[in-house]
């Protein structure tokens, strides 16, 4: 497992993740040109944390905006989550959403639905 | 040449944005940013704003992707025709309007009208559900898209049906005509 650090740019969100501390960060707008790509990466450590990992983990999520094709992205990383839950170890999932923005609400509705994983809803405050 | 009485038109219909040619994905995302920034200073209603600038996104990109699908044809598509866009956003009073144009291969037709066709059959929850469906179970296609992209802009642009319109052009090629709305006012 490694460190990621991504900054963000207009068409991909800012990443961190710190297996250290068990932290996944991911925040901001992701419409990237090839997200099977952009997001392999994450697959990959988190697909590993669940085997070597420590035993708290933590994700939060705060998107502005995803496209169609992050959006499936988003749902392997959080198969990956809940493969860390199955292997016993306590995972969180802090969903932050924009005020009145029920789309990005609902969005994390479905990823919690689908996958049987809890979310925690958080509407942050306009700028 | 009177340009500006042959420009007046465009003016006049509250054309935001207007496009015909090829596509890059810097050059998608730069017209991304120019449509965000028009956004900003039209629309008050944040709301609004941001279902439109997802849907307009979607919308391009989508575009974007299945460009490369026709080949030239020496008498009627030019080779710089047939992987053209055409793309034309108007903010209207009551709505936003996205429209699309783009050469398909005809036999492609029979899915995306398919496809559109029961999008439009279906109310909000069954989209929803349906969205839902496609994310846990379809497989990605070779372009990297994942078959949810008129699903979410229908989700998106809720209440108004997805329009569009198939046009043969040759005997294999055809013009595929898309537009969505979004309403600018809540109509609840």
């Amino acid at each position: 497992m490694e460190k990621i650090f991504i900054e963000p740019t207009r068409t991909t969100p800012l990443i961190n993740f710190d297996p250290d501390e068990g932290l996944l960060e991911m925040k901001g707008r992701s419409s990237p040109e090839n997200s099977i790509e952009f997001y392999q990466k994450i697959l990959d450590n988190l697909e590993e944390y669940a085997l070597s990992g420590g035993e708290q983990f933590t994700a939060n999520i705060a998107f502005e905006y995803f496209n169609t094709s992050s959006s499936k992205c988003l749902f392997d990383v959080f198969k990956r989550m809940s493969r860390i839950e199955d292997s016993g170890k306590t995972i969180t999932i802090n969903w932050h959403y924009e005020e009145g923005d029920d789309d990005m609400m609902e969005a994390g509705e479905d990823y919690s639905d689908l996958l049987d994983l809890d979310f925690n809803f958080t509407e942050i405050e306009e700028d | 040449m009177d340009y500006l009485r042959s420009y007046k038109n465009i003016y006049d219909q509250n054309i935001i944005l207007m496009f015909k040619g090829e596509l890059t994905f810097d050059l998608v995302t730069a017209m991304i940013g120019s449509l965000e920034e028009r956004l900003d200073e039209i629309e008050e209603d944040r709301r609004v704003k941001k279902k439109f600038y997802n849907v307009s996104t979607e919308c391009i990109q989508n575009l974007y992707y299945h460009l490369d699908e026709v080949n030239s044809d020496d008498k009627l598509i030019s080779s710089f025709d047939s992987h053209s866009a055409l793309i034309m956003i108007a903010a209207r009073k009551r709505f936003y309007s996205l429209q699309t144009g783009n050469y398909i291969p005809t036999e492609k037709i029979g899915e995306i009208q398919k496809r559109l066709d029961d999008i439009n059959a279906v109310s909000a929850d069954e989209l929803r559900a349906l969205y839902k469906k496609v994310l846990a179970e379809q497989e990605f296609s070779d372009k990297g898209t994942g078959g949810l992209g008129f699903i979410d802009i229908a989700r998106k642009t809720a209440g108004q049906k997805l329009r569009y319109k198939f046009q043969p052009v040759t005997s294999t090629v055809s013009y595929f005509t898309f537009q969505v709305r979004l309403p600018r006012v809540d109509e609840n």
